[in-house]
């Protein structure tokens, strides 16, 4: 592919939302580390074959919008009112063109559709009903709800009716893993970064309700000239201090990655009270992954022939990177 | 800001509750955002229909709810819930709304010749600072003739069509809200001002920014 920018080492992240600190079996540990992986993995490929940070980021999430572990796609949580209202954005930081859909139903791929907004109308963001006429337009097949949600999680829903006690005991910690949004970044061997998030959101939320995941500069931002971002945590406090979009400035004004996230973070719990985590690279391939720290949040960072990820505060392994690629 | 926005809104002049333009099936979809600078609470709604103050739903989304934003028919449940009256979809509409929706079915254009046109989008906003110091924004729409249904602009996404913060000031847009959304325009005219523009030469950076980066015109 020809480009003007010289080549450099493509990079992807991804993170699989960052919830309270539980204990959970070290079976589902394994599964969300497992998960992560995998998504990486499928991202991380398509940037080694040459592709673009773009299709890498919706290549990771659609791994994970297809495992029930997450809260996308299947897996996501059912509003107060039962129904799966799920949201999603991707971002390219080259033409900084986004697609987003909110409070889409009865779809797998919310971040395929996603894209499609943005390859293919003049609009950046459909929501609701809307959105779904698309999707039909576009030919994505219904999916019933009862697929998109797992049992354990609908029982959660009938115990937790009102959103206002299913937000005060998620964000105190000590309960569940409730609102676990997938996210990407990426940057390829053309120096074009991108993100990706998509999310079944809160559960027992009121119907309608957006968070940050389709909202650009609240949910995640991209842009070559700076890096990409994408957050997962309560999506409110992310929107009043639009997260992704401070980080992207400290780093303009030439703060380091890790120090630009450790900045938001600190600064979203002194403003807001607001708590999650966020997965950043910089146009030249720094990475930086954190969350604030009464929270635990599967991630992996695929890089050269090296693979580092963890989930509890301060865990790092180390692994080489899959052959296949 | 509440206060002078519903008036707007009342405006049959202004693209934004009583005036707002059609989407792509013949419907009103409004959109609005308030925010509250001192504790950078906000409310907004998107694509809600048949309400005559949308500005005003959004405050209650922020006073009321655990929530920031409501969309769709959510938000028209949540208007119902507050007890806010439902008026027929005839009354938003005008006859310069309806005009403009059949020239476009005429013609078929596309959303950026209309938008080149300059056919229907006036956006309504307002930005204020009280004797405390608190600032405030809001912003009320239509959106664009002929969107597509469910379509979401700039205006109630938080950060790309409005912004306030007590410790830099508020912000309200209006223009292409596809490019506003790209570079998330009311958050780069307060980053610029944090950095220690003057509100007008952080308006002026932001405008020229967003031209040269994706191509987009607008006002804030």
């Amino acid at each position: 592919m020809a480009s003007s920018h010289p080549e450099v080492e493509p990079v992807l992240i991804v993170h699989g939302g960052a919830g309270p600190i539980v204990k959970i079996s070290q079976t589902r540990v394994d599964s969300k580390l497992k998960g992560v992986k995998d998504a990486g993995k499928a991202g991380y490929k398509v940037l080694c074959e040459g592709g673009s940070a773009l299709d890498a980021v919706q290549a990771a999430v659609m791994v994970m919008e297809e495992n029930p572990e997450f809260n996308a796609g299947r897996g996501s949580r059912p509003t107060a009112l039962g129904d799966v209202e799920m949201d999603a954005m991707i971002m390219d930081g080259s033409s900084l063109q986004v697609g987003s859909v909110a409070c889409v139903k009865n779809i797998h791929h919310p971040i395929e559709l996603a894209r499609m907004v943005m390859d293919k109308t003049d609009h950046c963001m459909l929501v609701g009903v809307g959105a779904n006429l698309f999707a039909r337009q576009m030919g994505f097949p219904l999916v019933p709800t009862e697929e998109l949600v797992r049992e354990e999680h609908r029982k959660d829903a009938r115990e937790h009716t009102k959103y206002t006690d299913a937000v005060t005991e998620l964000l105190n910690p000590g309960k569940d893993d409730s609102h676990d949004t997938v996210g990407a970044v990426a940057l390829d061997a053309q120096g074009n970064v991108a993100f990706a998030t998509s999310t079944g959101g809160i559960r027992s939320q009121l119907p309608g309700r957006v968070g940050d995941s389709p909202l650009v500069g609240c949910g995640g931002y991209a842009d070559n000239d700076i890096g990409a971002v994408t957050c997962t945590g309560h999506g409110e406090s992310f929107m009043k201090c639009t997260i992704p979009t401070r980080i992207l400035n400290k780093m303009e004004q030439g703060v380091s990655v890790a120090d630009a996230t450790d900045e938001a973070l600190t600064y979203m719990k002194r403003r807001v009270n607001g708590t999650g985590g966020c997965i950043v690279i910089g146009r030249d391939g720094q990475t930086a992954v954190k969350c604030t720290d009464n929270r635990m949040m599967p991630w992996a960072i695929f890089q050269g022939d090296k693979v580092k990820f963890g989930i509890n505060q301060g865990e790092q392994f180390e692994g080489t990177c899959i052959s296949q690629v | 800001v509440e206060t002078s926005v519903r008036i707007l809104e009342d405006d049959v002049v202004f693209d934004a509750g009583t005036g707002s333009v059609l989407n792509s099936a013949g419907d009103v979809e409004m959109d609005a955002i308030i925010m509250d600078g001192r504790s950078l609470r906000a409310g907004s709604v998107a694509c809600v229909q048949n309400i005559a103050h949308p500005v005003s739903l959004a405050r209650q989304v922020m006073e009321k709810t655990d929530h920031t934003m409501i969309v769709g028919e959510g938000a028209n449940l949540f208007a119902k819930e507050l007890g806010i009256p439902q008026v027929p979809p005839d009354q938003l509409v005008t006859d310069i709304a309806r005009q403009q929706w059949e020239e476009y079915h005429k013609y078929k254009r596309a959303v950026n010749e209309l938008f080149d046109s300059q056919l229907g989008h006036d956006t309504v906003g307002a930005v204020a600072v009280d004797s405390e110091g608190n600032v405030a924004c809001a912003t009320s729409t239509g959106g664009i003739t002929a969107k597509r249904v469910g379509r979401v602009g700039d205006s109630p996404v938080i950060g790309c069509g409005a912004y306030a913060d007590n410790e830099t000031g508020a912000v309200s847009c209006t223009g292409h809200g596809e490019a506003i959304m790209s570079v998330t325009l009311a958050r780069t005219v307060t980053f610029n001002m944090e950095q220690g523009s003057s509100a007008q030469s952080a308006a002026d950076k932001s405008i020229v920014y967003m031209k040269n980066r994706v191509d987009g015109t607008g006002g804030v």
